[in-house]
């Protein structure tokens, strides 16, 4: 699906932006090593790179967060100092992160209007909404000005982002992985009003770490990793598979690295959902009427943008949320509402989402979160209810050493570990504590690095050798497709359809995600 | 019939007086609360604020009272300010340290020889037993000439002093401010999502300090307002939790200053029952039993609204919550 | 955003940072130069409103130092350490309990109402009476210390406004039955009931009521310093103060481990009511305690919820106390004085706990070369 690209010819005009030789240090890491990087007038740039490859160091330099310990900024022909984003708008560069910065209690045009500096003090709030409603329907957007920010969609409150980087005057946009919150319809529309920025002159840079989107919208692409630029090239004299090594740095095949699924094994049915319905957060439905059966020695992968009930839904299986009607049974029990503590002594465990904010506690010792589930019983505490540490400790040194977390000592706090190795230590003790017979994992690779993802993904894999069932959340769809044996696609709070392997494909996953008809023809 | 309207006019007026107590101090909570700080200390500020009120107006009259109370309550406001803001220590813990210092403070300084000599260093021309006589000179009730004439609303509204007619108007103007301007959208952002507000270049530490400082300010005025506008004796615990009741008034009117005058009228209702409107029977036998519903009535309100609201409390989201900068 | 917490002057700054470990000797050396501070601000108050800071600070060590005192400062620290252990019960778990002193009041008064029953022969003496009085007060202050927790558990009141409201109606509640039903005929018309009987009060005669004090004190102490560390119960209301939803997570019944807790912190401060009442005064009054309760808030916090310091602390607090009387006596210094020393102590300790994580360092600052 490529969307035709105008762009301008390499040698027009001079570049409106000139990175040089930016080095920028952390205290563990050197996110860019001398690194260059050109901005032409009306071009779409994305810039290509795994997590961590320093790509969002760079634009965040660029943006005013970071200053860089070498090099120098350009904008315009001028060398600038860029010391915040203050200056950075001021000089026409605007940036939408991943994370909206929006307040949800809010309306949009106080959203968008928020400490403008043509604002006066007793604005006229009619007159700003009037000037929005122009630029709204400039981009074929829909969006009214007046409704609360907590109402929109994902992709609409993106376009709340630009709204705020227009009415400042941007005429450089850098947008950190976009398409991430969004449906591939809303992909689609997002690439079509970027390109008419481009065609108005404004210029693009697409942070991204999704090859397809590189290729299909982008003038320019350059590729990260370490910290270095590994090649910059104009989109049409590139390849997927050039930009795949490049990012890669190796001839490695990016989907399908798992091997087929055995025949015929005994397999027990151990979850099964029937007509399950939750609620969410805001008082919305949730999760509406969702059927699902995991089996043993599987991975059921659930794919599907976040947010479309796939949280909930995890959570009710999990007991963290009572699910409004509709029935769990696990292993043939009736599990439907039942608390985290039953399930887990049935042998259910639940890998959390963001483990470092809900799977363990952060002050707490890495002995401590060990015991955190399993501290009442035994053998880690005496039936009077007293606490058996050197037990604990044991176990805790165990897990440490088997999957491999780096940190000083047990009784180091887990704040001071790094994202890959809370995601390992909850792992470990999910597995070694619970010992459970199904594993529910939400987003359990994401912001981690590459040799961490590496590293749980074959731990999933040969969990579901040794015969645990895998319940899977993710949002990219080649992690799904990758390690699934089925996969579920959620949209809108149903599942939409089952595909077994050899049926899925990113194509037919994508169009499933959008509107839940199973066979579309792809765009 | 006579008799129901000449009590229901009594009773709004006294409501109007007393809840002029609350709605003071209530108000500028929610603007310190709108910023994302809890100020636990207005009642301490409170006490500071009548005790100041009290030797001051003996010292130099009502004005001078009124700009000192307001003065003391904003630089303990920034003290508050300094150690919540600056030092991000818990909101909660500081607050109540605040309170006991303005507790503390007051009572020592109400003391009858302690406000003798600070009476008589502030203005050596008075005579010092007249602190210890702990009474000093009311504000006086201004009427509002063309509205007192209407029926039950014009004596309890247009008849009263000065500072009742501050209370409601600071109410529609902090109303305004916060809603309409563009102030007031800055420092409701710095409540809501302060990481958000400090990339839009609002300067949240200064936001909050203000807010604090200002709210305390008006705290310090409830005080003083509580001795020389509604109550101008000095007796130990003056002010009686009142500045406790104030906050919780602010989570009842859902942080807006319009629905604060509401609530400020219903307790000052409560309050007229129990003094100033003469019961009979039951209440008259157990004057304690009497005492004890404003804080029955706090609590079950409160419970209701929660229940209401089923904890999605509409609180500004980052209330309470230190800011730091991340890198 | 590169312009950090902190001070830029030129090329140079200064930058607050925390530190990475505290050491215990930092800790105590800047606790003690806090808690210093805190006697130095208030001097230069009581300097300022015409006391001499010097007369006030000698009598103070004079009575702690002086023999006679030291039986009244156990005396009058004991309900105080009891309230503040329980109170630490509450904070662990994050739940703001203001309502110590209400739950003392409600000791109080059920404690009373045992001796007026039995007064009226209701219920029978004997040593059974003690029984009776311990497990009225324990039971009351548990109770009340229920209303708060389960609306805080089910509904999300904030338990600070809870918890504070009903201070003031129990304090009322003592106010109306001394005044009214429960009044002493006897009693020369003062507000007052009768008096607790010896056998009703927690000291038998014949022992030292302050050794008596001094071993519950421990006790408890004790008793919640193994709590909090080896027990499941002190893990997971550890787990619950830091963080709910990980406790969800983790399968801990989070509301069930606040009832848990807070109930404990409103027996404790019941017992202590029972001691005021019973021991301290002999009867219940109008105006019985003078803050208990609100001293046992702050001394749980100085104490940093670890039984043994906030025993520490509480004494403390008996001492203070203690010798506000004296003062009072002597030098005619209001009682709020004391008031005003204590919340001294309190900014500056809360203060020294951000020193003592914290440091300053002077940075260079890094720019962007052009």
């Amino acid at each position: 699906m490529t969307i035709s690209s105008g762009g301008p010819s390499a040698n027009s005009a001079s570049p409106v932006v000139e990175m040089r030789g930016i080095v920028k240090r952390f205290p563990l890491v050197l996110a860019n090593d001398h690194v260059d990087f050109t901005i032409y007038r009306g071009e779409v740039h994305a810039l290509l790179g795994e997590n961590g490859a320093g790509k969002t160091t760079l634009m965040n330099i660029l943006y005013g967060i970071y200053q860089p310990d070498e090099g120098v900024i350009r904008v315009r022909g001028v060398p600038q100092h860029i010391r915040s984003p203050r200056d950075a708008i001021r000089l026409g560069i605007g940036m939408v992160h991943q994370d909206f910065r929006l307040i949800e209690s809010h309306t949009v045009v106080e959203n968008v209007f928020l400490n403008h500096p043509r604002l006066g003090l007793l604005p006229d709030w009619r007159a700003l909404e009037e000037e929005l409603r122009v630029i709204i329907e400039g981009y074929g957007w829909s969006i009214d000005p007046k409704s609360r920010v907590g109402a929109l969609s994902p992709g609409e409150k993106q376009q709340v982002e630009l709204l705020k980087l227009l009415v400042r005057g941007a005429e450089i946009l850098l947008l950190d992985e976009p398409t991430s919150v969004l449906t591939p319809i809303e992909s689609r529309m997002l690439f079509r009003t970027l390109r008419r920025m481009a065609d108005e002159g404004k210029s693009i840079v697409l942070i991204t770490h999704k090859l397809n989107e590189a290729m299909s919208i982008s003038d320019r692409v350059t590729v990260m990793r370490r910290g270095r630029v590994v090649l910059t090239k104009l989109t049409g004299e590139t390849s997927i598979e050039e930009l795949s090594n490049a990012m890669i740095g190796a001839n490695a095949n990016m989907a399908g690295a798992q091997p087929p699924l055995e025949g015929a094994r005994a397999r027990e049915l151990l979850l099964s959902v029937k007509g399950l319905r939750v609620m969410g957060d805001k008082g919305v439905l949730a999760v509406k009427g969702v059927d699902l059966d995991v089996y043993s020695g599987e991975i059921l992968g659930i794919a599907g943008v976040s947010g479309n009930g796939q949280v909930e839904l995890v959570e009710a299986i999990t007991g963290i949320r009572k699910p409004l009607s509709g029935k769990i049974l696990f292993r043939g029990v009736d599990v439907t509402g039942a608390s985290p503590r039953r399930l887990m002594e049935l042998g259910v465990t639940y890998i959390p989402p963001e483990g470092r904010k809900w799977g363990v506690v952060p002050e707490l010792t890495i002995y401590e979160n060990v015991a955190l589930r399993v501290a009442r019983y035994p053998p880690y505490s005496s039936r009077l209810g007293l606490i058996r540490w050197r037990n604990i400790m044991e176990m805790a040194r165990r897990v440490v050493s088997e999957f491999k977390v780096e940190a000083g000592s047990i009784h180091s706090r887990v704040s001071t570990l790094s994202g890959g190795n809370v995601q390992r230590l909850i792992l470990g003790r999910e597995l070694e504590t619970t010992k459970p017979a199904l594993l529910v994992a939400a987003y359990p690779t994401k912001g981690l690095d590459i040799a961490a993802t590496e590293q749980i993904r074959r731990l999933l894999i040969s969990l579901r050798e040794g015969g645990i069932g895998v319940l899977l959340v993710s949002e990219d769809i080649d992690e799904v497709l990758e390690l699934s044996d089925r996969v579920a696609v959620m949209f809108d709070g149903r599942v939409v359809g089952i595909l077994g392997r050899d049926e899925a494909s990113p194509e037919h996953i994508g169009a499933m995600m959008s509107r839940g008809a199973p066979l579309h023809a792809a765009t | 019939m006579q008799e129901a309207v000449a009590f229901a006019e009594t009773l709004l007026s006294s409501a109007v007086a007393a809840g002029t107590i609350y709605l003071l101090a209530a108000v500028g909570e929610s603007i310190t609360e709108r910023s994302g700080v809890i100020n636990l200390g207005i009642e301490g500020i409170m006490a500071l604020g009548a005790i100041t009120s009290f030797l001051l107006t003996l010292a130099y009259g009502h004005v001078a009272a009124l700009l000192c109370a307001a003065a003391l309550g904003a630089a303990v406001g920034l003290v508050h300010a300094f150690l919540t803001v600056s030092l991000r220590l818990n909101q909660v813990v500081v607050g109540l340290a605040v309170t006991w210092l303005g507790l503390g403070l007051s009572g020592f300084v109400g003391a009858p020889e302690v406000a003798r000599s600070v009476l008589e260093s502030l203005n050596p021309a008075v005579p010092g037993q007249l602190a210890e006589l702990k009474q000093a000179p009311r504000l006086q009730e201004v009427g509002i000439a063309p509205l007192i004439h209407l029926p039950i609303l014009g004596r309890a509204f247009f008849a009263q002093n000065t500072m009742v007619y501050f209370g409601l108007a600071s109410a529609v103007v902090v109303w305004v401010i916060l809603f309409k301007t563009r102030w007031g959208l800055s420092l409701r952002s710095v409540g809501e999502n302060p990481a958000l507000a400090d990339s839009s270049g609002i300067n949240v530490f200064l936001v909050r300090y203000a807010a604090t400082i200002v709210g305390s300010a008006f705290a310090g005025l409830a005080g003083a307002y509580l001795f020389i506008g509604y109550q101008p004796f000095w007796v130990e615990n003056l002010t009686r939790s009142r500045g406790f009741i104030a906050l919780s008034l602010v989570i009842l009117a859902s942080w807006s200053p319009l629905r604060i005058i509401g609530a400020a009228l219903l307790f000052g209702a409560l309050e007229a029952l129990q003094f100033r409107v003469p019961l009979r029977g039951l209440g008259a036998e157990t004057p304690q039993l009497v005492m004890m519903l404003p804080y029955v009535i706090t609590v079950l309100t409160l419970m209701a609204v929660s229940l209401a609201t089923r904890g999605r409390i509409p609180a500004p989201a980052a209330l309470g919550k230190p800011y730091t900068r991340e890198e | 955003m590169q312009r950090r917490s902190g001070l830029m002057v030129g090329a140079l700054g200064i930058k607050l940072e925390r530190r990475p470990e505290l050491s215990r000797t930092w800790s105590v050396l800047v606790t003690l130069v806090f808690l210093g501070l805190a006697f130095l601000l208030s001097g230069a108050i009581f300097q300022l409103l015409g006391y001499s800071a010097l007369e006030i600070y000698s009598a103070f060590v004079r009575t702690v130092l002086s023999q006679a005192m030291v039986e009244e400062i156990f005396r009058k620290s004991a309900p105080i350490i009891l309230a503040a252990i329980g109170l630490s019960y509450s904070y662990r778990l994050n739940f703001w309990n203001i309502g110590a002193e209400g739950q003392l009041y409600m000791g109080m008064i059920a404690s009373t109402g045992v001796v007026v029953l039995n007064y009226a022969g209701v219920l029978p003496g004997g040593p059974l009476l003690l029984f009776f009085t311990v497990a009225a007060s324990a039971l009351a202050g548990g109770v009340w210390s229920l209303i708060p927790a389960a609306l805080r558990v089910r509904v999300g009141a904030n338990e600070i406004i809870t918890t504070l409201m009903l201070n003031y109606t129990a304090i009322l509640l003592a106010d109306y039955l001394v005044h009214g039903p429960w009044k002493d005929p006897a009693g020369y018309g003062f507000a007052q009931t009768i008096q607790f009987p010896p056998e009703a009060r927690l000291a038998p005669p014949g022992t030292p009521e302050w050794a008596v004090f001094l071993a519950i004190a421990s006790a408890c102490a004790g008793a919640t310093f193994f709590v909090f560390k080896y027990t499941v119960y002190g893990f997971e209301s550890k787990v619950v103060g830091l963080n709910p939803y990980a406790s969800r997570y983790a399968g801990i019944r989070s509301g069930s481990v606040i009832i848990k807790g807070v109930f404990v912190s409103g027996v404790l401060a019941g017992l202590a009511g029972l001691i005021v009442a019973g021991n301290l005064i002999g009867r219940l009054r109008p105006g019985a305690s003078p803050g208990y309760g609100y001293h046992a808030i702050i001394a749980a916090l100085l104490g940093g919820l670890n039984p043994p310091t906030v025993l520490l602390a509480s004494l403390l607090f008996g001492m203070l106390l203690t010798s506000g009387d004296v003062l009072q006596a002597s030098l005619q210094m209001p009682k709020a004085g004391v008031q005003i020393i204590i919340a001294m102590i309190f900014i500056t300790t809360i203060t020294a706990e951000f020193v003592k994580r914290n440091r300053i360092r002077v940075v260079r600052r890094r720019g962007g070369a052009v």
